[in-house]
């Protein structure tokens, strides 16, 4: 360490020179910068559940109900309905076909439950003016067989 | 993610209803051409009303298209509901999938749902029993 004053070289760690006595400057300290570390909470990241699709081994997926009959029968019911009885024979045609197809669709078991048995229904109703027009013709036409 | 059984399903009805629409344009422009009436071509008369006095499910149907094609709407309801239901049911479906197909599918078209036909058939019975009751209550024939 050099004495600023006459410019002696002492040893490290005197506080005065040797040779004049003069105070000695000590390098100033520098305390090291102590830096915190930043503390970086870790982002938790929730596993997102995927529910496993169960599938029986060996066993193939089930396969989609067809609901064509089901959709003909409540098509071809609503045609016989709106037809009652304005066109000859047309609406009892269709009517048993509409019957037949909701009662094929049902007994199968078949997808379109609900358009199956409106068809059915829709069949039926659609009968009821072709009933009542025959049997009324059949009545009619005894009584004037009768006279 | 729409069932493609569905898709699949609702794309036959949009081609059906296409098919119905131009049979309607190319009936309408036929009548309107060689000026027939719609009764001309079904002469026959209602075979219930005729026999026991009651209308049938379908009485009224007719003259119910045949103001619809003249743009009387109130009419044609008055005549029987289903007509006007149907015909704007037929053209809605129509109109929805042939503007999916032109945009490409941006627009979504409208799917074939069994409600529609619930409906259809709610208001066939409705209108038949209504009219009916005025007949049976009061002897009123709401559509002559």
């Amino acid at each position: 360490m050099r004495c600023e004053k006459c410019g002696k070289e002492n040893q490290e760690g005197m506080n005065f020179c040797e040779a004049c006595g003069a105070p000695l400057s000590k390098p100033e300290y520098q305390q090291p910068m102590y830096q915190q570390p930043v503390y970086q909470q870790p982002v938790y990241q929730q596993p997102v559940y995927q529910q496993p699709v169960y599938q029986q081994p060996g066993m193939p997926q089930e396969p989609k109900k067809p609901v064509g009959l089901a959709v003909a029968s409540m098509v071809l019911g609503i045609v016989a309905l709106v037809l009652s009885c304005c066109v000859p024979y047309l609406p009892i045609v269709l009517a048993l076909l509409a019957v037949v197809l909701g009662a094929v669709s049902l007994a199968k078991k078949m997808g379109g439950t609900g358009m199956a048995v409106a068809g059915l229904v829709c069949g039926i109703i659609g009968l009821v003016p072709a009933v009542i027009v025959i049997v009324s013709g059949a009545a009619l036409f005894s009584a004037l067989g009768s006279l | 993610m729409t069932d493609p059984y569905i898709l699949r399903l609702s794309r036959n009805c949009y081609y059906v209803c296409l098919g119905l629409c131009a049979a309607c344009a190319i009936g309408g422009l036929l009548l309107t051409v060689f000026h027939i009436s719609l009764t001309e071509i079904n002469p026959w008369p209602c075979t219930l009303y005729t026999a026991v006095g009651l209308y049938c499910p379908g009485c009224g149907g007719t003259r119910a298209v045949s103001c619809l094609l003249h743009g009387e709407w109130i009419r044609s309801f008055c005549y029987h509901p289903v007509v006007p239901y149907t015909a704007l049911l037929v053209a809605c479906y129509t109109l929805s999938h042939t503007v999916s197909i032109l945009t490409k599918g941006k627009v979504k078209a409208m799917l074939f749902r069994p409600i529609y036909f619930y409906v259809m058939i709610g208001i066939i019975l409705l209108n038949w029993i209504i009219k009916n009751a005025f007949i049976l209550a009061d002897g009123i024939y709401l559509i002559g």
